[in-house]
């Protein structure tokens, strides 16, 4: 297996904030990786500096060998990287079939708009929307918009997929729906990077994991390791629900 | 985006087609004039749609290249002495190269900054249009009656500039029509929904933007220099009336923006109603304070305009009236 | 190009601009608390106008400076009630809904008010003699205008940052949410801000009416003109419009010593787009 991504002490700074600070870790082709911390602590600006919405940032990022460091997101986008946000952001005012067809049209593949018309009809289907392709995106529910969040970054047929809390919300069932989807994407050899504060999902679909706390990695390793990492522990401690999640489940 | 079950395009064009015979046929010259001006209107708020309906920027001075294309022809026509046509075509050009080169680093601004620089632009344009004696100054241009004669009269100059206009107008709603169902008017409805989802998904927003923004110059530079041939007489207050600008976002909003046919029919309504108003003698001194009224209670509780509250009504006719 | 034409015309120019500052407030007011940009302001600030006009030539006869004060009063009363007519329902929608809101109002008002007054140019008869220092004379008119927008500046900012209500409204501005979970009814304060900013206009305009000739179309000129200086003082700040009118003002007042009269304004635009470009914020950065 290869290393598809390589994030190199990569630092971002909002005025005197280090969100990110210095963090290192590779990605293998074809795994999932959790991506865990608690809240504040710099996944989601990691992952912004990841698609170039933070293209200023210190150290390096690598994607299939070539340094995409200081690209812009349409660049980054061109290359294979797609991105479903954490708080979802439909295309309000056109439909649900449009806002997929738009990942299908403008990413990797930069299909026409007929073929990229296609390949969205797939991908409502493959999340259950397929009869909601004509609705306005405004119209859904929640549930709903963070399907669609999904299936759009999914229609450029990326080879990584940044997915942030896509699970918060949902219900065990939708849960357990989206995990079979991940799995799916990574049998077919799509690598995920995901955020997650659900530990059992997390622990559950990952190869490895990743754990951020006050922008710096503490940990790093398989599921099992990094729970049983006493810093780990004690990084979330200082956020006693997810202590007390952690110790439910993990 | 939708399979389109009755083509609208060969419909609209059809019975724009045969509404422009209309006066001709009938020999009516008062309806005649009625049509030039409601054509320019479509002309007008179809452009302005392109940019602000389908890519979100709101275009407050967008008159401006109605003015450019006005006085660009006219200089062509008056002081160079060329035909109607190839002026007008040819002025379309240092419009459209002005509409790129303001494009270019206004449309990197957002939301109100934006409005307020096109309005600023417009302001400029005009005061140095005042200013520019190669145009005539403050006094504008104006035709010798002689210019005509080479048309074969002033009767049969209107009736070019007539066709003219119709045939500007056609174009720009097939250029609409068309820009609505390509992948390049995806890429502006997606700017216009949320520009950093936009380039998440690898859209480069700059080029669409201008090559939208140049798209809805070119024809009201074509508007601009048919009406103004036909009016014989160009200057700045006329050529870059704001108010005019504004009107045509008004009648966008009326019929509904973002649709390819609110523009057509929010024009046609505005001009009727306007007739309508300043006809009637009790109401013709409110003519603007009922303008101003319908506008507001449109605004207020069918933001969606004519097209749009239709459209969600009967959402069968979403297949046949884009 | 002496120094006697130039300290005439600066003179002139400057007092000018403290007039043209105190509309642009009203504007830059109403864009820094609700982000609208009132296209009412002009036709609100030829209302001011003829406040003083109608006063003035009704059967009191009111004397133009206590018209100010009715112009004043009428002007936070009209914004409340334009707030709550045209705006409330969609302070949140998208730019393009509330300018065509506050444009409907625009047309509403000329269209009235070209019907009553139609378009002839009206005066305000008012001469307070003139004063002399060296050769430099000032006329009374204007000096009083200059005066009377000192004292409703400072009451703005004395309102704004001296009162509980002042205190609300800054609240409100900087975070509607925060300000609701504090107790604040943010509609209240929406509206009154819009009464505020519309009374600065009304004023403004009604000093104008005693400087020069007007009709209702009048507030057209001096809208744009509040755009160009609201830009030039940063979007929403208060302290930048005054500073700005002044800038214009003096602008104005000097560079007619050097260029043509007609030229004044392809300057003032050259300014607008440039600052818009390369400074959005505004010389002053947005917002004090
Ligand atoms: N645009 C921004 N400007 C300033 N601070 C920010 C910005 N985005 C995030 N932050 C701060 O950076 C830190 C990390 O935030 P974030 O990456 O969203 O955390 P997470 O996703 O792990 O919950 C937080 O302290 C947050 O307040
Ligand atoms: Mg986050």
């Amino acid at each position: 297996m290869s290393v598809i991504l390589s994030v190199q002490n990569v630092t971002v700074r909002f005025g005197g904030l280090v969100a990110v600070d210095a963090a290192t870790f590779d990605v293998e082709q074809g795994t999932i990786l959790g991506l865990i911390g608690p809240n504040g602590a710099g996944k989601t600006t990691l992952f912004n500096a990841i698609n170039g919405v933070y293209n200023r940032h210190g150290g390096s990022i690598v994607f299939d060998g070539a340094r995409i460091s200081g690209l812009r997101p349409y660049d980054v986008a061109k290359r294979g990287i797609a991105r479903a946000h954490q708080i979802v952001r439909p295309l309000n005012d056109l439909s649900v079939i449009a806002n997929v067809t738009v990942g299908a049209a403008f990413g990797r593949e930069d299909l026409s708009l007929g073929a990229a018309r296609k390949v969205a009809e797939e991908r409502l289907a493959w999340l259950g929307l397929a009869d909601r392709a004509e609705v306005l995106a405004a119209k859904l529910n929640v549930a709903q918009k963070k399907r669609l969040e999904l299936a759009r970054a999914l229609a450029s047929k990326p080879r990584l997929l940044l997915a942030d809390e896509v699970l918060a919300g949902l219900n065990p069932q939708e849960v357990g729906d989206m995990l079979g989807v991940f799995r799916q994407l990574r049998s077919q050899g799509v690598t995920v990077v995901m955020i997650e504060h659900l530990m059992h999902a997390v622990m559950n679909v990952s190869d490895r994991v990743v754990v951020l706390d006050y922008g710096k990695k503490i940990a790093e390793g398989s599921p099992q390791e990094v729970t049983n990492d006493p810093k780990v522990i004690e990084a979330y401690l200082g956020d006693p629900k997810l202590a007390a999640r952690i110790t439910e489940e993990g | 985006m939708k399979r389109m079950r009755v083509p609208f395009l060969p419909a609209i064009v059809a019975l724009l087609a045969v509404l422009a015979a209309f006066p001709i046929l009938t020999n009516n010259p008062s309806m005649r004039e009625e049509l030039f001006l409601v054509f320019m209107l479509v002309t007008l708020a179809s452009s302005i749609n392109i940019i602000m309906g389908y890519t979100g920027y709101v275009s407050f001075g967008h008159i401006v290249f109605f003015g450019l294309g006005g006085y660009f022809a006219f200089y062509l026509m008056q002081i160079q002495g060329w035909h109607f046509i190839p002026s007008l075509i040819v002025a379309a050009i240092p419009s459209a190269v002005i509409a790129a080169l303001i494009g270019f680093p206004i449309l990197r601004l957002r939301g109100a900054y934006f409005a307020l620089a096109t309005v600023g632009i417009n302001e400029a344009m005009r005061v140095v249009f005042n200013n520019w004696d190669l145009f005539g100054g403050a006094v504008g241009m104006f035709f010798n009656f002689s210019v005509y004669t080479q048309y074969g009269g002033a009767k049969a100059a209107s009736e070019l500039a007539y066709y003219t206009m119709t045939v500007v107008a056609i174009a720009t709603i097939t250029v609409s029509y068309l820009i609505k169902r390509s992948k390049f008017g995806l890429a502006l409805m997606a700017i216009r929904e949320d520009q950093d989802v936009a380039m998440i998904v690898g859209i480069r927003p700059s080029r669409p933007k201008i090559a939208a923004y140049v798209i809805s110059a070119v024809f009201p530079a074509m508007a601009g220099a048919t009406f103004f041939f036909k009016n014989g007489i160009i200057e700045p207050g006329h050529a870059f009336e704001l108010l005019r600008s504004i009107e045509s976002l008004v009648m966008v909003v009326l019929g509904g923006i973002g649709t390819v046919a609110g523009p057509i029919v929010g024009a046609a309504a505005y001009e009727w109603l306007r007739g309508f108003l300043i006809t009637n003698p009790a109401l013709a001194n409110f003519q603007l304070f009922l303008a101003g009224l319908l506008l507001l209670v449109t605004v207020l509780f069918v933001s969606s305009g004519l097209v749009g509250w239709l459209r969600e009504r009967f959402p069968v006719l979403r297949g046949y009236v884009p | 190009m002496s120094l006697e034409a130039l300290i005439p015309s600066a003179i002139d120019g400057l007092m000018l601009g403290f007039v043209y500052g105190l509309a642009a407030m009203g504007l830059t007011l109403i864009f820094g608390v609700m982000r609208v940009i009132n296209l009412s302001h002009g036709p609100v600030i030829a209302l001011g106008m003829f406040v003083v006009y109608t006063l003035f030539t009704g059967p009191l006869g009111v004397n133009p400076y206590l018209g100010i004060v009715a112009a004043l009063v009428i002007g936070l009363a009209f914004g409340v009630v334009e707030y709550f007519v045209a705006l409330d329902r969609v302070i949140n929608a998208p730019e393009l809904t509330t300018l065509l809101a506050t444009f409907s109002v625009n047309l509403m008002i000329i269209g009235i008010a070209t019907s009553v007054f139609t378009t002839t140019p009206r005066a305000v008869d008012v001469s307070l003699g003139s004063v002399g220092i060296g050769n430099v004379t000032v006329l009374g008119t204007h000096a009083v205008a200059v005066l009377v927008a000192i004292v409703v500046a400072a009451g703005l900012y004395g309102l704004l940052f001296r009162t509980r209500v002042g205190k609300s409204i800054r609240a409100v501005a900087n975070n509607r949410a925060a300000a609701e979970l504090m107790g604040i009814d943010s509609r209240r304060m929406l509206a009154l801000a819009f009464g505020i900013g519309t009374s600065l206009a009304m004023v403004s305009g009604a000093l104008l009416s005693t400087l020069f000739p007007f009709n209702p179309l009048s507030g057209t000129g001096y809208e744009v003109k509040s755009f160009v200086i609201v830009v030039l003082g940063g979007l929403g700040n208060p302290t930048g419009a005054l500073l700005g009118g002044i800038v214009i003002g003096l602008l104005e007042g000097v560079t007619t010593v050097f260029i043509p009269v007609s030229w004044v304004p392809v300057l003032e635009y050259v300014i607008f787009i440039l600052i818009l470009l390369v400074r959005p914020a505004g010389l002053l950065g947005a917002r004090a």
